[in-house]
C-alpha cells in the first residue's frame, strides 16, 4: 500500500550566483513492507530527496504526500515525530544521553510518560541485539555497528512506519554494513514499515527490494544507466 | 591572492555584512570615547588658562572691616598666625601676605562725590545776635569744611543760624555771648529763603582718640571772648580738632596695598576692575627690589592731573603703634612718626578703571625680603592665595582646622568649580566608554580574526595541499581580514566623526544637568563675576584616524596568530602526537569495561543533561554569571552606600544661613525691617531663625535684644562666651518677656554692678519728627566673658517692642497722643535650615524674591549669605560617585547583554549537531529554543546565585535595591542568550546531520 508519494516533485537550490536543479520532476509511491534502495552518484539529488521525504525541506515545484496528504500542509513538526524516523551515516546519537535516553528520546518527544519511555527502549534496543549494560553506556563508548543500531533502535521506537536511512553503512565495516542492512530489511518485511535506503553500496542495494536509481535529479527509467558515457572525442577514430 | 581574497568575502555577504557592523561598531564607539575624552581634556586645558582660582582669608571681629580700629586680640592672633599653613600647602600657586598700610599723597583730597563725611565740618562760629530766624553766628573760623559745604560756596564770613539735633540739649536761650567764639560739629541745611542753618550734632566715634571718645556726645563748645586764633583755644577744644582732623585724613588717607602679585588682588581677580590701556602691571624685578612703581585708580589720577609716567609723593604709614610685647597695640589712623614707615616718589605705571570703593586704593610691589616688612603688620585682610584650579575644596579642608574661629575663609574661583563640574563627568564618561570599548574590541576582533582565519582552515588546507606556499596562503588569510577591517574602520572612523560632537555636547548637557553644584549664596565659594566657558566639542580627525588604524592593525595581528595554529592542522584534522591516533568510536570488540557503568536514565531533557554532564565547558556561563553580578553587586552596593552618606548628611547637617551687608563685611547693624523679611522667614525652608536688634546708648553702651546668645552678631563667628548665670537662670531668658540683662565681666567692674542688681538706661526714638525717651530697667542675671562684646549688654528679644505714644491728627485738627507698639527693626538676622534636601529650592525661592549674595544687587537689596559649601562640596562628590557607577550599571548590563550573545551563540553552535538530531526528530523551533535556553539559563542562573552569596558574604548582606539591579542585570543577559539561541535556530537540518564536522 502506497504511504509516500512524490508528485513531480523538484528542488532547486538558488543562490546569488547559480541555480541547481538537485531533483527533477520526479514522480514515485513507495509502500510499506517494502524496502527501497535509492542509488545514485553523488550530486545525484538523492539526499535531496530524503531531506523531502522527512519533511525537513519542501519542494520547489510538486508534493509529497503522505497518505495522501502533502507535507506542505501538515505539521511537519508532528510528521517527523511520528509517521517518519531518519537514520543517518554519522549516527547522530546524542553524545551527552546514554544509549537508553538516546532511544528514549524521540518517545518523550511524543508527549509518553518516563516509565512507558524506559519501557519502550529496552524493547528496542533488544530488537537490535544491544544488552542492558550497553543501554546504559554513552554512544562514544560502543563500536560503529552497535551506534547505528542504537540509531535504529531510536527510529523504531518513535513507532513510525517509514524509515529514512542516508547511507546507514557509510561508516562501517562490510560485517557491521551487512548486519545493518538485514535489520533493516527485517523491518520492513516483519513488521510491514516502508524502509527507503541512500545507498551507494551495492550489498545493501541488492538486499533491496526495489532499487531506484537517480541521475541528476532524475529517476532513472529501465535500461537507463546511472552513468552517462562520455562522449567521444572528435579525433578519436573508432576501431573498425 | 588579493583578488581570491576579494571574491570569498564578497561571496559570504551575510557574514561580511555582519562583520563589517561589529567592526565599524567597535570603531566608532571607541572614537565617540577617544573624542570624548579629547574633547575633554582639551576644555579642561582651556578652563585652566580662562580662570583664576583665589581664596581669601580675613579677620573678622568687631571692627572690621575698618582700617582704625583693632583689637589686641585681632593683632595677636595674626601675629602669632603661622602663615606657613597658609601658604605651604601643594594646591598653592602663589602666595600674597596682605598687610594693612595707611598713606598719604600730598595733593590728594576725595571731592564731593567722592570724599568721606563730606557733609561733617567742625567750625568756629562767633555769635553775632539773635533774630526771629534764631541765633546767628557767622564762620570765623573752619577747621575742616566738608566737600558738601565746599560745594555750596559755604566760606568763612558766611552768616549762619544755629540748631541743634534732637539728641542733643539746646543752650539756655541768651546763653550765648557777644564777642564769644564756640567750636561746632554739624552739618549745613538750606533754609527757605536760601539762608544756611548750622545743625550741631555728634561725630563718629573713630574719630576722637579714646580718652575723648567721652566728650563727642556735647559737640559745642565756648572757646571763650575773643578767641579767634587758635594758640588761644582751650585744650577742651582738642577733641573737635582731633574730629577736624579725622575727617580731613579720611580723605586724603590712601589705602596702601603692599603685594607681591597685583593680578591676585581681589578687585581684579573677580573682574571688578581692570588695568586700563597703557600700563602695565609690575615686573618681576620690581617685585624683587620693591621698586618705587604704583599702580592707581583712574579717578586718583584724574584727582591728582597725573598720568603714566608721572610721579606722585607718596608717605607710607603702618596702622599700628605696637606696645614691647609686639602683640597688642593702638591702631593708628594718625599718621606720626612712630607709625612712619617710609616716604618716597612712586611713577604711576599703571591705571585701573573706576570703581567707588577703589579710589584711594593704590598698589606697590613688595617683595618677601623686603625690610619694610618688620614694620607692616596684617590688616582684617590677612593673606590671599592663588589655587591650582579646582582645588579650592581640598585647600579649605586642609586649611580650617588651622584657622581660628573669628578668620572667614572665602574662595573666589570665577565660576570655574561649576563651569569643569560635567567636564571632569564627561571626561570620566569617555574613559569608561573608552575601556569598555576595548575590552568589545578585543573581543569582537578575536571573534573576527577567529572566523576569517580559524574558520578557513580547510580553505587553507586545500591550498597548501595543492601547493600554494604558506606565506601566500597567510596572504591570503590576512588579505579577507584586511578588506573587512579597513572597510569597518573607514566607516567606523566616518560615523564617529560625524556623531562625535553631538554626542560629547549631549554628554555634557546631560552632565551639566547632573554635576552642577548650586553655589548661588555660599558663603564659601562666592563670585562677583563668573566667566562663562566656551565649549567648543568639534572632533579632530587625526586622532579619530588612528583609532581606525589600531583597529586594523588589531585585527591583522590576531588574525596573524591565529595563522599559527591554521597551520599546525593538517586536512582539518589536528595532528596529534605519534602514538595518540585519533579515535572517533571505540574499536569493534574492545571492552571498555573495567567495571559495569553505573549511568543511570537522568533526564531526556538535553538541557539538563548537559548541565550535568557538560563537563568543563559548562564552567564558562557560570563563571562569566559571577564576575558579572560581582561587578553589578559592587556597583550597586556603592551607590547604596553613597546614597545612604548623601542621606545621612542631608538629616544630621545643619547649615546655617545669615543676612548681610552688600560686602558680605557686617551681619549686624542690617536694619531689616520685620515685615520685609517675615515671608522668607515663613517661607517653610527655614527650622529656626535667630534674631537680634540692637540700641546704641549715649554713653556707647550697646543694647542688643536677642533671642540667642549663641547667635548674636557678636559671637556668631567666634566662641560662644563663657557665662556665668546667677541661681535660677540659663540661656532661656532670652525666649522669655522678663525684664532680665546679662552684661560683661568687665562692664560690671567697671560700673560696679553684680547679679541681681538692676541696670537702668534709657535711650531715644524717633517717631514722627519727635524725639521720644524710652526707658528700661532690667535685673542683672548673668556675667560673661566676651572680648569682642564688652560693650555689649543682652536682653530677652522680646523687650525689643515698645509702647510709644504717636501724635495723631485727628478730624478736628487737634493732635492727639496715641499708644502705639512699635517693632525695633533687626539688626542682624540668621537661620536654620529645615531640609536641606530642599536648599536649591530655597535658593530658588531667595532669588525669585529679589535677594542676592555677596556682591551682587537686586530688587529686594537685601543679601544672605549659606553656609553650605562643606555640605555642597560632600554631596556633591558622592553624587558624582553615583552618576560614574551609574554610568557604569548601564554599560554593565549592556556588557551582559553582548557576553551573554555571544557566549551562547559559540557554545549552542558547537552543538548545533544536537539541535538539528532535535528538529529531525520533530522538535518544533520552539522547543529546541526552550532547550538551549534553560540550559544557559540554569548555568547563568547556578553562577549569578554563587555571586550573589559572594557579595552577601563580603558586603554583610543585600539590600532589596541590589536585589532590583541583579534582576536588571540577569535580565540583559538572558536577553543575549535568547537572541543568540534563536538565530542558531534557524540551521538547515539535512545539511548539518548529513556532512562531516
Amino acid at each position: 500500500m502506497s504511504i509516500l508519494e512524490l508528485k513531480n516533485v523538484s528542488y532547486i537550490y538558488k543562490n546569488r550566483y547559480q541555480s541547481v536543479t538537485a531533483v527533477d520532476h520526479v514522480s514515485y509511491s513507495f509502500e510499506t513492507g517494502k524496502v527501497y534502495a535509492l542509488v545514485g552518484k553523488s550530486g545525484s539529488g538523492k539526499t535531496t530527496l530524503l531531506s523531502m521525504l522527512s519533511g525537513l525541506d519542501l519542494p520547489t515545484e510538486g508534493e509529497v504526500l503522505y497518505e495522501g496528504v502533502s507535507t506542505e500542509k501538515m505539521n511537519r513538526d508532528r510528521y517527523r515525530r511520528e509517521d517518519v524516523a531518519v537514520i543517518y551515516q554519522g549516527f547522530n546519537l546524542f553524545p551527552l544521553m546514554t544509549v537508553q535516553e538516546n532511544v528514549m528520546y524521540p518517545v518523550r518527544l511524543q508527549g509518553k510518560s518516563r516509565e512507558e519511555a524506559k519501557k519502550t527502549a529496552s524493547l528496542m534496543l533488544e530488537k537490535v541485539g544491544l544488552t542492558p549494560q550497553q543501554a546504559r553506556r554513552f554512544p562514544s563508548m560502543l563500536s560503529g555497528g552497535e551506534q547505528q543500531r542504537v540509531a535504529i533502535a531510536r527510529a523504531l521506537a518513535a513507532n513510525s512506519r517509514v524509515i529514512l536511512a542516508d547511507e546507514p553503512t557509510g561508516n562501517l565495516d562490510v560485517g557491521n554494513s551487512r548486519n545493518i542492512a538485514e535489520i533493516l530489511v527485517s523491518l520492513a518485511h516483519e513488521m510491514d514499515y516502508c524502509v527507503i535506503i541512500v545507498t551507494h553500496d551495492l550489498g545493501v542495494a541488492a538486499l533491496s527490494d526495489v532499487q531506484v536509481r537517480m541521475r541528476d535529479g532524475r529517476l532513472l527509467k529501465e535500461g537507463e544507466e546511472l552513468e552517462k558515457s562520455p562522449e567521444k572525442p572528435e579525433n578519436v577514430k573508432e576501431n573498425a | 591572492m588579493f583578488g581570491y581574497s576579494l571574491k570569498s568575502i564578497l561571496r559570504t555577504p551575510v557574514k561580511t555584512i555582519l562583520f563589517i557592523i561589529l567592526v565599524a561598531a567597535v570603531t566608532v564607539f571607541s572614537c565617540l570615547g577617544f573624542g570624548m575624552w579629547n574633547a575633554s581634556n582639551e576644555l579642561l586645558l582651556k578652563a585652566d588658562r580662562t580662570y583664576k582660582t583665589s581664596a581669601l582669608v580675613e579677620y573678622v571681629d568687631d571692627g572690621y572691616p575698618s582700617s582704625t580700629k583693632y583689637t589686641d586680640t585681632m593683632l595677636r592672633t595674626l601675629k602669632t598666625f603661622d602663615y606657613s599653613l597658609l601658604s605651604d600647602q601643594e594646591e598653592v600657586v602663589r602666595f600674597d601676605r596682605q598687610y594693612d598700610v595707611g598713606g598719604h599723597v600730598e595733593g590728594f583730597n576725595m571731592d564731593q562725590r567722592t570724599g568721606v563725611f563730606s557733609d561733617l565740618n567742625v567750625l568756629v562760629l562767633r555769635y553775632l545776635y539773635t533774630t526771629s530766624r534764631g541765633d546767628i553766628f557767622s564762620i570765623a573760623e573752619a577747621p575742616y569744611l566738608g566737600a558738601e559745604a565746599r560745594f555750596w560756596s559755604i566760606k568763612i564770613g558766611m552768616q549762619v543760624d544755629l540748631a541743634f539735633s534732637p539728641d542733643l540739649s539746646e543752650p539756655e536761650e541768651g546763653s550765648y555771648q557777644k564777642g564769644h567764639y564756640y567750636m561746632a560739629h554739624g552739618r549745613f541745611f538750606v533754609n527757605k529763603d536760601n539762608t544756611y542753618r548750622f545743625m550741631v550734632m555728634t561725630g563718629v566715634n573713630e574719630a576722637a582718640p579714646s580718652e575723648a571718645a567721652e566728650t563727642l556726645r556735647y559737640p559745642f563748645l565756648d572757646l571763650g571772648e575773643n578767641r579767634r586764633e587758635r594758640e588761644t583755644w582751650p585744650s577742651s577744644a582738642e577733641f573737635l580738632l582731633s574730629q577736624a582732623r579725622f575727617y580731613q585724613l579720611s580723605n586724603t588717607h590712601i589705602s596702601v596695598h603692599p603685594t607681591t602679585d597685583v593680578s591676585l588682588a581681589t578687585p581684579f581677580l573677580q573682574q571688578e576692575t581692570h588695568l586700563l590701556e597703557g600700563g602695565r602691571y609690575f615686573t618681576e624685578e620690581e617685585y624683587r627690589t620693591g621698586a618705587h612703581k604704583i599702580i592707581v585708580s583712574q579717578r586718583f589720577a584724574s584727582n591728582m592731573e597725573v598720568g603714566i609716567g608721572d610721579t606722585v609723593p607718596l608717605d607710607l604709614y603702618s596702622a599700628f603703634t605696637l606696645a614691647e610685647d609686639g602683640l597688642s597695640g593702638t591702631s593708628d589712623f594718625w599718621p606720626s612718626k612712630q607709625t612712619f614707615i617710609e616716604s618716597g616718589d612712586y611713577e604711576i605705571i599703571g591705571l585701573f578703571q573706576n570703581t567707588d570703593t577703589l579710589l584711594k586704593t593704590v598698589y606697590i610691589p613688595l617683595s618677601a625680603d623686603d625690610m619694610r616688612l618688620m614694620k607692616l603688620t596684617a590688616g582684617y585682610q590677612m593673606a590671599v592665595v592663588q589655587l591650582k584650579n579646582g582645588t579650592g575644596d581640598s585647600y579649605y579642608a586642609k586649611v580650617k582646622p588651622g584657622l581660628s574661629a573669628n578668620m572667614r575663609f572665602t574662595i573666589y574661583d570665577q565660576g570655574y568649580a561649576e563651569a569643569v563640574a560635567p567636564v571632569l563627568s564627561l571626561q570620566r564618561t569617555a574613559v569608561l566608554i573608552s575601556l569598555i570599548s576595548l575590552a568589545s574590541a578585543l573581543a569582537i576582533l578575536l571573534l573576527f580574526a577567529y572566523m576569517y582565519v580559524s574558520r578557513q582552515r580547510e580553505t587553507a588546507g586545500t591550498m597548501t595541499a595543492l601547493g600554494t606556499g604558506r606565506a601566500k596562503t597567510t596572504v591570503y588569510l590576512l588579505s579577507c581580514v584586511l578588506l573587512v577591517a579597513l572597510t569597518a574602520a573607514v566607516i567606523g572612523v566616518a560615523i564617529g566623526f560625524f556623531l562625535s560632537e553631538q554626542v560629547t555636547r549631549f554628554a555634557y548637557e546631560r552632565a551639566l544637568q547632573t554635576t552642577n553644584v548650586d553655589h548661588r549664596f555660599s558663603a564659601v565659594y562666592t563670585n562677583v563675576e563668573t566667566i562663562a566657558l566656551e565649549t567648543d566639542f568639534r572632533p579632530h580627525l587625526a586622532p579619530l584616524a588612528l583609532v581606525g588604524l589600531s583597529v586594523v592593525l588589531s585585527s591583522l595581528l590576531f588574525a596573524f596568530i591565529l595563522t599559527f595554529d591554521v597551520f599546525k592542522r593538517k586536512n582539518g584534522e589536528k595532528t596529534r602526537k605519534a602514538g595518540k591516533p585519533t579515535r572517533k568510536t571505540a574499536p569493534e570488540g574492545s571492552d571498555h569495561r573495567g567495571k559495569e557503568p553505573a549511568n543511570k536514565v537522568v533526564s531526556t531533557s538535553p538541557a539538563l543533561v548537559s548541565v550535568l554532564r557538560g563537563g568543563a565547558r559548562n564552567l564558562i556561563v557560570p563563571l562569566v554569571s559571577l564576575v558579572l553580578l560581582a561587578f553589578i553587586g559592587l556597583f550597586s552596593g556603592e551607590i547604596i552606600h553613597s546614597e545612604d552618606q548623601i542621606k545621612d548628611l542631608y538629616d544630621n547637617s545643619t547649615v546655617m544661613g545669615y543676612y548681610t551687608t552688600i560686602s558680605g563685611w557686617r551681619i549686624e547693624n542690617l536694619l531689616l525691617d520685620r515685615e520685609t523679611v517675615r515671608p522668607v522667614m515663613e517661607s517653610g525652608f527655614i527650622d529656626k531663625t535667630y534674631k537680634s536688634s540692637m540700641i546704641k546708648l549715649e554713653s556707647g553702651l550697646k543694647v542688643v535684644f536677642t533671642d540667642s546668645l549663641r547667635y548674636s552678631p557678636e559671637f556668631f563667628f567666634g566662641d560662644e562666651p563663657i557665662v556665668q548665670w546667677a541661681p535660677g537662670y540659663d540661656e532661656s531668658i532670652f525666649q522669655g518677656d522678663e525684664d532680665l540683662v546679662l552684661i560683661s565681666q568687665k562692664y560690671a567692674e567697671e560700673n560696679g554692678l553684680k547679679p541681681g542688681d538692676d541696670l537702668e538706661f534709657y535711650f531715644y526714638m524717633m517717631f514722627y519728627g519727635m524725639n521720644q525717651k524710652v526707658e528700661m530697667r532690667a535685673k542683672i542675671v548673668g556675667l560673661f566673658n566676651g572680648v569682642s562684646a564688652e560693650e555689649h549688654v543682652y536682653l530677652p528679644f522680646s523687650k525689643s517692642t515698645f509702647t510709644v505714644l504717636v501724635p495723631k491728627w485727628t478730624m478736628t485738627g487737634i493732635i492727639i497722643e496715641e499708644e502705639e507698639e512699635v517693632e525695633l527693626s533687626y539688626s542682624s538676622l540668621c537661620f536654620k535650615l529645615k531640609d536641606l534636601r530642599n536648599l536649591s529650592e530655597f535658593k530658588e525661592d531667595l532669588a525669585r524674591r529679589g535677594y542676592t549674595s555677596v556682591g551682587k544687587f537686586d530688587r529686594a537689596r537685601k543679601f544672605v549669605v549659606i553656609e553650605d559649601t562643606l555640605l555642597n562640596s560632600s554631596v556633591a562628590n558622592l553624587e558624582r560617585h553615583i552618576s560614574y557607577m551609574r554610568i557604569l550599571f548601564t554599560v554593565t548590563y549592556l556588557l551582559a547583554a553582548v557576553i551573554g550573545f555571544v557566549i551562547s551563540y559559540l557554545v549552542t553552535k558547537s552543538r548545533r549537531k544536537e539541535l538539528a538530531m532535535m528538529r529531525s526528530m520533530g522538535a518544533g523551533r520552539i522547543r529546541t529554543f526552550f532547550a538551549f535556553f534553560s540550559e544557559q539559563l540554569l548555568l547563568a542562573l547556578l553562577g549569578s546565585l554563587f555571586g550573589i552569596g559572594l557579595i552577601a558574604l563580603f558586603m554583610g548582606g543585600v539590600s532589596s535595591a541590589q536585589w532590583l539591579y541583579f534582576a536588571g542585570y540577569f535580565v540583559s543577559y538572558l536577553l543575549g542568550i535568547a537572541l543568540s539561541v534563536a538565530v542558531m535556530n534557524r540551521v538547515n537540518v539535512m545539511d548539518i546531520l548529513t556532512k562531516e564536522d
